[in-house]
């Protein structure tokens, strides 16, 4: 047991050592497997501790850890799966591959973490990870946005190492979650917490790295990246946050409040984009959203918080098949164009991910509507809106897919072809072998409502052409950083220059001090010839001589 | 033990004679006397580490009427630095000097030199202090002079001038005190000096004089040109030795014998004219063209830390402090006689081998001499005072001393002194690292260059390391 | 014979002898020279094992010479001592080795080697040094044995570098010295004694010895380059790749941190240190050091000076967990001697790596060099993610004690902004780094290709000692809670010091 919970993180960090040979992509497909067998045969409960590794490693697999387990692991197959036929005609697929195994180490690896240090390990070896795989093709596109994305994750990761420090020195330097969970964190540390796992998760305002940063990732990665890593950002607030404790409930209202914020924003945002990944990407913030305004119910409401929090980790695995499951089908289209086959997918998806009845989308909003308390009926209301607009969402989404025009079309690998469709059949099928029959037929009043309200706006731009454009918000927000840049770097020049002057200014002076006293002594030297020379030293004997027997006479 | 003290009188005097009589085989006769002396300095420090101080008359006349030699742990200590020193130097001398006339006029003069000092260390009574002082003198003249050339022979000139005047002067003190005590033994007057109107003008003419022949700021004037123009070997034991007997005579007389005349009022003159000299002479040495002129400048300064003890000695209480800062005083010395010497011999050879010492010319030829730089480096480490030199030891007692006394200026002023030092040295030394190759053989000429070596060395290493016993030594006193 | 007490003597005399020797031998015996050295350090390597044992069973290991009355050179090995002296021994040998390979065609080479092991023995007598009075003097026997290193290209800009260093140095060393023999005045003699010696002395003594701290600190802080007294460390750069290496890692700046812990632990004993006010002072000089290094890092172009701030920074988190009260800060400053002096010789030696076989000096040279010099620049990102506190390597465990020292000392407030603001900082100045060595294509040509490229990218002395250290680097932060861990061991002496 405890070494199937080793190789969970170990086999792909030392398979990444093995990237460069012939058969790697086949090697990649291998990394995820420990992972799959550990959610499958690891009784719930067990665990392994390796005291003398780092501060004192601890791993184990409890019910929330064993479904990120199932759904990551399974997510990270496909990707190897598919990455295996699109690296193909890579020159740099070592490379990739490298980060793409190191990335899968850190997040599997923070998955059966149960203590903070070796979950922060895996966060932040995921999170540099990542940004290989984001700067992997070598245009100024992907530069800058593996750049932006980088600052925002190396900003998260520093405070979440001030959280977890401040914690373990509330618990006088334990760090096992078992401990950490007995009594709620300090309001600073609550503070950073979310703050640093709300840059994971996209929270808005938190989530400025996203975009971007879908638009350019290679699509094997984006998969897992929008799919599995995402979550992390959830997996750490279920496990720093004790759930269950009445002084947090204020933070969940917050938290509550950021997740209706981000589910409102996302969805307007979304609608707003013009190519798919973006609108895929504020769909993700959107949902994400969803999600935070779970956890804020848990912790808002103590008492049913552990029904709530079941409910969205199914959620949560829910919406990772879907969405890695969109951005692999996208990656077909960005290939080889829309084929019909892969249309047909993508409707499917795109109801899945709305939730349409007879879809997994269904089996996860009903669960999450039934674990809600009695006391928060606005939150079903709220999800009802949530999934209209995330109808409205892939309807537009579907239009743009279909407006798409392929550059250089390629074929597409039997490998990538097989994963895709793995992928839809297991998101077909896994509804069905779990839910109960009503629970699959939630949820049909608002998909329908969105249906309808799309085809009416289709049919009114079909007549009264649109134009809705980003891009003034874009241009104010990019002058006003170039601006402060801008200040910042002449702040600094300033404060150079002023240096500069000071130095210079104090080399002045002691030039003409030394000048000044090297007059005096070359004076003092050549003082006359030899004949004053014998007086002055004869004067000076005298002198000392007096001055002697003074000294003796004269006991001052 | 006697036998030795006589022997430390007589080998180098007959030496002298024999080199005299026999001008070609000088040099041979010259090493042998060198190492039967040594031999006789080591059987003495034996003698006194062992036996106490030792006394002897001279044919038996006692005191008041005839010559005693006396010999304490101090002038066993400096008996045996000499012996070294001059034994070095003599050896280097030998491959130093090339021509027969060269060397029919060096060893006598040489010998009579060491003679004088040996004397001047051992002798219990004033007169013949003034004698044994007035012949080192004249020996250093004319070995001053043997260089030559014009320069050389004013400096000596003025050198000769400087040392009568102060020989004068000591010599009338020396009156003053005969016919105000009727004796002239050094052990009888500190039982009986009082302070009083013979011993006030006695000690300020005698000091003063003194303070003229060991070249203390600001009468040091004579000291530079002299080591200028002089003989490599000349300037070693110049510097080394022939300066020190006078601080020694200073320090026996401010010490032991008028030891309730000094006051504290004229131990701070004593210790501002070092302080003086530190600084002065250290500034000067960073300016200074070329390495003679820097190693007699940096004469100049060491002698004034020497001074420096002077105000603590006089305010520590009699006790184990002022024992050490004593022996720290002592350390000083010797530490600096042999890197001193050993510093000279090497600039010597430096200047045989390049025809100059030029220190902004020494790039390259450094690089050919590298046991020569070594040596340098090592006489530099003893002279600016780091560890394991015995200048560390002798610096922290002098430290120690002001911190403990409360006389903070004396500190500031060692600090400073030593941070020159290091700039004058390393200035040298920075010279040494340049881009071409090594010659095969480390040592060139193993005559000139070993004794350099193992006089740095010394100073550098020996003093520093197994220096304990010299504490130990100067218990033993007159 | 007496083993105990010649043990000491002997660890010093095993690198001392052999650099004797080796003055003397000409240019042209390599084998002899090599032989001697790696002899030496293997000799020095088997007797240090001896010395671990021992002072783990608590023997007593002292070697007693009385210089003077009142003074004497004491070497005495005790836990403190033994971490530093089992830290420079390793990282001696792995120098060596890198050193042969670098000076290959170089010339002076005895003379390199001479004051090489010259240096190595002033520091390990440094760590063994029993009292106060033998630490100055190892302490300027350390700059004199180093002076020539930095000065060893003879090239002007050596030579002024070298001048700055010891001037520097020096200076730092008087002040040290007066502090010394003050404190020998007012207490006698200074035994290093866990828990300080000084708690005993009378109120009336308490100005002074205020006065005597901060000159022993600005003594040590030189070396140690504490701002603004680190104006000699990027000067020195001039030095060969092997000697920034030795010098940034072992030697001079590690022996003032070093001196400054034994000055708080051993001589005024941290709580009596408290007491008088000390430690803030510290902590602040520490916490400006910190920062400064890392902004002036971040606009150097060249990679050496860059590290050389980056070690100005880094060192002073030794000074902060000193001066952090408590034995979490002081296990955080104590282990990060290991782990920085790990880190920064594999930076070190892959930055000469970098000069040697492909003539980069700059960082805007570096395109694309992950892909000439694979192996190279994995041990340097291993090592720069170290010192920006990634997880698992070395200074990741560092920064966590320290963290947690000043969270349960009470002085979070200030410190905690400080280790963050560095560790981003470090971030902006290293991971630049990174992105050009792997991320960007190389340039037409190399600056200079001195070795071409073979079976392995480099000559196999060169590359062997970064991947080596980078993998100590990595196994010290992944080991860290295995016994006789640099972590295990820093808590020991901590829990000592407090007398846990």
């Amino acid at each position: 047991m405890s070494l199937i919970l080793i190789l969970v993180w170990l086999l792909p960090l030392s398979l990444a050592v093995l990237a460069g040979q012939r058969c790697a992509s086949w090697i990649t497909l291998i990394a995820p497997l420990p992972a799959l067998l550990a959610a499958a045969v690891v009784p719930a409960g067990s665990g392994v501790s390796l005291p003398w590794l780092l501060l004192g490693v601890e791993l184990g697999l409890d019910d929330t850890g064993r479904v990120f387990l199932l759904f990551s692991g399974l997510l990270w197959l496909v990707a190897s799966l598919y990455a295996a036929g699109s690296l193909a005609s890579d020159p740099k697929a070592t490379r990739f591959r490298i980060f793409f195994l190191l990335a899968m180490a850190g997040n599997l690896g923070l998955i059966v973490a149960q203590d903070a240090v070796s979950f922060y390990l895996g966060f932040t070896l995921m999170g540099l990870a990542v940004y290989g795989l984001i700067a992997h093709p070598a245009s100024q596109h992907a530069r800058r946005a593996a750049r932006r994305y980088l600052v925002w994750t190396v900003a998260g990761e520093m405070l979440l190492f001030v959280a977890i420090v401040m914690l373990a020195a509330q618990h006088s330097g334990v760090i096992s979650f078992s401990v950490l969970q007995s009594s709620p964190p300090a309001g600073f540390v609550m503070l950073l917490l979310v703050i640093g796992f709300g840059i994971k998760l996209a929270l808005p305002g938190l989530h400025l790295w996203l975009p971007q940063a879908y638009a350019v990732t290679p699509t094997p990665a984006v998969a897992v990246l929008s799919g599995a890593m995402i979550k992390a950002g959830l997996l750490g607030w279920l496990r720093f946050l004790p759930p269950g404790d009445a002084a947090l409930v204020s933070w969940g209202q917050a938290l509550l409040a950021a997740g209706i914020t981000g589910i409102c924003f996302g969805a307007i945002a979304g609608l707003l984009q013009r190519t798919p990944r973006l609108l895929l990407g504020y769909s993700s913030i959107s949902k994400m959203g969803v999600l935070t305004s779970g956890m804020g119910a848990a912790l808002a409401w103590p008492e049913t918080a552990p029904v709530i929090i079941l409910a969205v980790v199914i959620y949560a695995a829910h919406h990772a098949l879907v969405k890695a499951a969109l951005f692999l089908g996208l990656g077909l289209v960005e290939r080889d164009g829309l084929r019909p086959w892969v249309q047909a997918g993508l409707v499917f998806l795109a109801l899945a991910l709305a939730g349409a009845p007879l879809t997994s989308g269904a089996f996860a909003k009903s669960v999450l509507t039934a674990s809600l308390p009695q006391g928060a009926q606005y939150l079903l209301l709220l999800l009802a809106v949530s999934a209209f607009a995330t109808t409205l969402l892939m309807v537009r989404f579907l239009f743009l897919v279909r407006g798409m025009r392929v550059s250089k079309p390629s074929p597409l690998p039997t490998e990538s072809i097989t994963a895709w469709l793995m992928l839809l059949a297991i998101i077909a099928v896994y509804p069905f072998v779990i839910a109960q029959a009503e629970q699959l037929m939630a949820n049909t009043v608002p998909v329908f409502l969105g249906v309808l309200l799309s085809v009416l706006v289709l049919l009114a731009t079909r007549r009264f052409p649109v134009r809705i454009t980003t891009r003034p918000c874009r241009a104010v927000a990019r002058s006003l950083a170039f601006r402060c840049r801008h200040g910042i770097r002449h702040l600094a020049h300033q404060g150079e220059l002023a240096i500069e002057t000071l130095r210079s200014a104090s080399r002045n002076h002691y030039e003409r001090l030394r000048h000044t006293m090297e007059h005096g002594f070359l004076q003092l030297r050549r003082s006359g010839d030899d004949d004053e020379r014998w007086q002055l030293a004869g004067s000076l004997w005298l002198v000392i001589g007096g001055l002697l027997l003074t000294g003796f006479i004269f006991i001052l | 033990m006697t036998d030795a003290m006589i022997g430390l009188v007589a080998l180098p005097l007959a030496g002298a004679l024999a080199t005299l009589l026999l001008p070609r085989s000088a040099t041979a006769v010259a090493i042998g006397t060198g190492l039967a002396t040594t031999v006789a300095a080591g059987l003495l420090l034996f003698g006194v580490a062992t036996q106490g101080a030792l006394h002897y008359e001279i044919g038996g006349w006692s005191a008041g009427l005839g010559i005693a030699l006396r010999a304490d742990g101090l002038s066993a200590l400096l008996l045996m630095m000499t012996a070294l020193v001059v034994l070095a130097a003599s050896v280097y001398a030998s491959a130093y000097f090339s021509t027969v006339s060269e060397r029919a006029r060096f060893w006598p003069l040489w010998l009579l030199l060491w003679t004088s000092l040996n004397a001047l260390f051992l002798s219990g009574d004033l007169f013949n202090l003034y004698v044994t002082l007035e012949l080192l003198g004249l020996s250093a003249v004319a070995l001053a002079s043997l260089g030559g050339k014009r320069a050389a022979v004013a400096a000596a000139l003025r050198y000769l001038l400087v040392g009568l005047l102060g020989s004068m002067m000591f010599l009338a003190g020396v009156g003053l005190i005969y016919a105000g005590y009727g004796t002239l033994d050094l052990a009888t007057l500190a039982r009986v000096v009082e302070p009083g109107p013979v011993a006030w003008p006695a000690l300020a003419m005698m000091t003063a004089g003194l303070l003229l022949k060991t070249a203390l700021f600001p009468l040091h004037f004579w000291l530079p040109p002299a080591h200028a123009s002089a003989p490599a070997p000349v300037s070693a034991v110049l510097s080394a030795l022939v300066v020190k007997a006078a601080f020694y005579l200073v320090l026996r007389l401010w010490l032991n014998v008028f030891a309730n005349v000094v006051t504290p009022a004229a131990a701070n003159l004593l210790g501002v004219l070092g302080a003086g000299a530190v600084l002065w002479g250290s500034w000067r040495a960073l300016q200074a063209e070329r390495l003679k002129l820097l190693a007699a400048y940096s004469t100049v300064a060491q002698l004034g830390y020497l001074f420096l003890f002077f105000p603590l000695l006089l305010a520590l209480p009699p006790g184990p402090t002022r024992d050490l800062a004593a022996g720290g005083l002592v350390m000083l010395v010797l530490t600096h006689g042999f890197a001193k010497a050993g510093l000279f011999l090497a600039i010597g050879i430096i200047q045989q081998r390049c025809g100059h010492d030029t220190i902004r010319e020494l790039d390259g030829t450094a690089q050919r001499l590298p046991a020569t730089t070594f040596a340098i480096a090592l006489a530099g480490v003893a002279l600016i005072g780091l560890p394991p030199s015995g200048a560390f030891l002798g610096k922290w007692q002098l430290l120690a001393g002001a911190v403990e006394t409360g006389q903070w200026l004396w500190l500031v002023v060692t600090a400073i002194g030593s941070l020159l030092a290091a700039a004058y040295i390393f200035r040298v030394i920075g010279h040494a690292f340049g881009h071409r190759p090594y010659p095969n053989q480390p040592v060139t000429v193993a005559r000139e260059e070993w004794p350099a070596l193992l006089l740095a060395a010394m100073a550098a290493l020996v003093l520093g390391l197994a220096g304990a016993p010299v504490w130990k030594l100067l218990e033993i006193g007159t | 014979m007496n083993w105990d007490a010649w043990l000491p003597v002997l660890v010093v005399a095993s690198s001392l002898l052999p650099g004797l020797v080796i003055f003397f031998l000409r240019e042209g015996s390599h084998r002899l020279r090599t032989t001697l050295n790696l002899v030496g350090a293997g000799l020095k390597l088997v007797l240090v094992g001896i010395l671990i044992w021992g002072v783990f069973h608590e023997h007593v290991y002292e070697s007693r010479l009385t210089l003077a009355p009142g003074l004497d050179l004491v070497l005495h090995a005790d836990t403190l001592s033994v971490l530093f002296v089992t830290l420079s021994t390793v990282l001696w040998l792995v120098t060596t080795v890198y050193a042969i390979g670098y000076l290959e065609k170089a010339p002076h080479r005895s003379r390199f080697f001479g004051f090489f092991s010259l240096c190595v023995s002033a520091t390990v007598g440094l760590a063994l040094a029993g009292n106060l009075f033998t630490f100055v003097i190892f302490y300027e026997l350390l700059t004199l044995a180093t002076y020539p290193l930095v000065a060893h290209r003879g090239t002007p800009e050596a030579v002024r570098g070298a001048r700055i260093y010891l001037t520097y140095t020096l200076g730092g060393g008087m002040l040290l010295l007066i502090g010394t023999v003050w404190l020998h005045v007012l207490a006698g003699p200074t035994a290093f004694v866990e828990g300080g010696i000084l708690s005993s002395l009378p109120t009336a003594y308490h100005p002074q010895l205020k006065m005597i701290f901060l000159l022993l600190i600005i003594g040590l802080g030189v070396k140690a380059a504490l701002v603004p007294l680190h104006g000699w460390l990027p000067q020195a750069m001039v030095a060969p790749a092997p000697v920034s290496a030795l010098l940034h890692a072992v030697a001079v700046v590690k022996a003032g941190a070093f001196g400054i812990v034994r000055v708080v632990y051993d001589v005024y004993g941290v709580n009596f240190a408290d007491q008088l006010g000390l430690l803030t002072g510290l902590g602040i000089a520490a916490a400006i050091t910190i920062v400064y290094g890392s902004v002036m890092a971040l606009f150097q172009d060249n990679l050496k000076k860059r590290l050389a701030y980056s070690t100005v920074s880094q060192v002073s988190y030794i000074a902060l967990g000193t001066a952090i009260l408590g034995p979490v800060g002081t296990i955080g400053g104590i282990v990060h001697l290991v782990h920085q002096g790990i880190m920064k010789i594999t930076l070190f030696f892959t930055a000469g790596n970098y000069a040697e076989t492909l003539g980069i000096h700059n960082i805007s040279e570096m395109n694309g060099v992950g892909r000439r010099m694979p192996a190279t620049t994995l041990a340097f990102t291993v090592a720069a993610l170290g010192m920006i506190g990634v997880p698992p390597v070395a200074g990741f465990v560092s920064k966590w004690y320290l963290g947690l020292g000043a969270l349960e000392a009470g002085m979070a407030t200030w410190v905690m902004p400080v280790l963050v603001t560095s560790s981003v900082l470090n971030a902006a100045y290293f991971l630049p780094v990174l992105y050009r060595a792997w991320f960007r294509d190389p340039g037409p040509a190399w600056p200079a290709e001195h070795i071409p490229a073979a079976r392995f990218e480099t000559s196999a002395a060169l590359l062997w000692p970064p991947v080596v250290t980078a993998m100590l680097a990595l196994a010290a932060g992944v080991f860290a809670a295995a016994p006789y861990s640099p972590l295990e061991w820093a808590t020991l002496i901590a829990h000592r010091e407090y007398g846990l």
